[in-house]
């Protein structure tokens, strides 16, 4: 039998990996640099846009919540402090804000429109028609899993799974306790393998 | 084994996929299930979820490069006027103040160099004007007292106030009336 555990730690995402030369693009960013601003943008603005839209399941919300977040970004690049937090969780705190503010400011208008519509609330997470397309079956299944997960879960689910930052990360961006992103991961993870039992541990 | 350790073990398996498992008991964990193949399998399941939500995502959030490029254009910062050092911006402020100073400190003389009119012991643009015909006027006035007698007065009785008063008045001593306005 082999004698290897199920999962090597050490191919989990790191997250201090890049951090020297995120500091020192920082750096040039802050003296003027601006080919630095490119190299950081394109850097960061996927997992930024990946974050977005997996939150919001709306392409032109997410280049919105893309285009605000690194121009705030941008704009207080001098307050970012290295010693609180990683760039990368500083951005997400920041992506994940705006995206809590549209989803906030969709759902009042688009709630009461179904009200009087009679239709049902689109499911924000659902890729669009075309977006779909590039799903084979097992994503499309899973990706509507995690659309189903509350926006709680749904934020914590998709900091951990695709971002892989640490609790301690997901909590800074989140605004939450370490403990309680621990917590929500546990029912965030719970539910999707309960939604995706015909598919889990399939090799 | 029992069939509570196996319950236990199995527990266990979403917190290790999880990565909240402490070291002792994710030990713990990876013992039992080699020789356990009900929780090898639940632990697969458990493990299966993150690549199955990465895979997901990541192909359904994937963002198009050309949109990637065109926010990036609209977000990175124009690169602003090159601004002067500070010695540069204040240079011209500092010249005109040097020169300001150079002007007030030739002026009252105190420098060194100064030009030799202005040195010590030299007649002063003060007491030139001291020597303005109102001082002259003064002095002819004393005159009579001050000046030695002339030598054919020498022998002569002291003038009388009458010679004197045949002398031209000076607007000195013409009398000036003052009247109100009505």
């Amino acid at each position: 039998m082999n004698d290897q555990p199920l999962l090597n730690w050490a191919d989990l995402p790191a997250n201090d990996g890049a951090a020297d030369d995120t500091a020192g693009l920082i750096g040039r960013c802050l003296s003027g640099e601006q080919p630095a601003y490119v190299e950081l943008y394109d850097l960061f603005s996927g997992g930024v846009y990946r974050l977005a839209y997996s939150l919001l399941g709306d392409a032109q919300d997410a280049e919105e919540v893309l285009q605000d977040s690194f121009e705030y970004a941008f704009r207080r690049l001098n307050h970012f402090d290295a010693r609180k937090s990683a760039f990368k969780t500083w951005l997400y705190r920041i992506a994940v804000s705006r995206c809590r503010n549209k989803r906030r400011r969709k759902w009042l208008p688009s709630f009461s429109l179904s009200v009087f519509d009679g239709d049902e609330p689109s499911d924000p997470a659902a890729p669009l028609p075309d977006e779909r397309a590039q799903l084979n079956e097992q994503q499309r299944v899973v990706w509507a899993a995690v659309g189903e997960l509350s926006p709680k879960l749904r934020e914590v689910a998709i900091l951990r799974y695709y971002a892989g930052l640490p609790y301690g990360e997901i909590g800074i961006v989140l605004g939450i306790p370490a403990k309680t992103a621990e917590s929500r991961m546990r029912l965030a993870h719970k539910a999707l393998r309960e939604r995706l039992s015909d598919i889990a541990g399939e090799e | 084994m029992t069939d509570s350790d196996r319950d236990h073990i199995i527990s266990l398996t979403a917190d290790y996929a999880l990565g909240l498992l402490a070291d002792g008991e994710r030990r713990r964990v990876d013992a039992h299930v080699r020789q356990c193949a009900a929780c090898r399998a639940a632990l697969r399941r458990e493990l299966s979820i993150e690549p199955l939500a990465r895979g997901a995502i990541l192909q359904a959030a994937r963002p198009a490069p050309e949109r990637l490029a065109a926010v990036r254009a609209a977000v990175i910062p124009r690169p602003a006027p090159r601004a002067l050092p500070p010695y540069r911006r204040l240079a011209p402020i500092t010249v005109v103040t040097v020169l300001m100073g150079l002007g007030l400190l030739l002026g009252s003389g105190r420098l060194p160099f100064a030009p030799a009119v202005y040195a010590d012991n030299t007649p002063t643009l003060t007491v030139t004007h001291t020597q303005t015909p109102t001082a002259t006027l003064a002095a002819a006035r004393l005159e009579p007292a001050q000046s030695p007698p002339a030598p054919a007065q020498a022998a002569a009785p002291a003038p009388q106030p009458a010679a004197t008063s045949a002398a031209p008045q000076t607007p000195e001593t013409t009398p000036i009336t003052v009247t109100a306005a009505p």
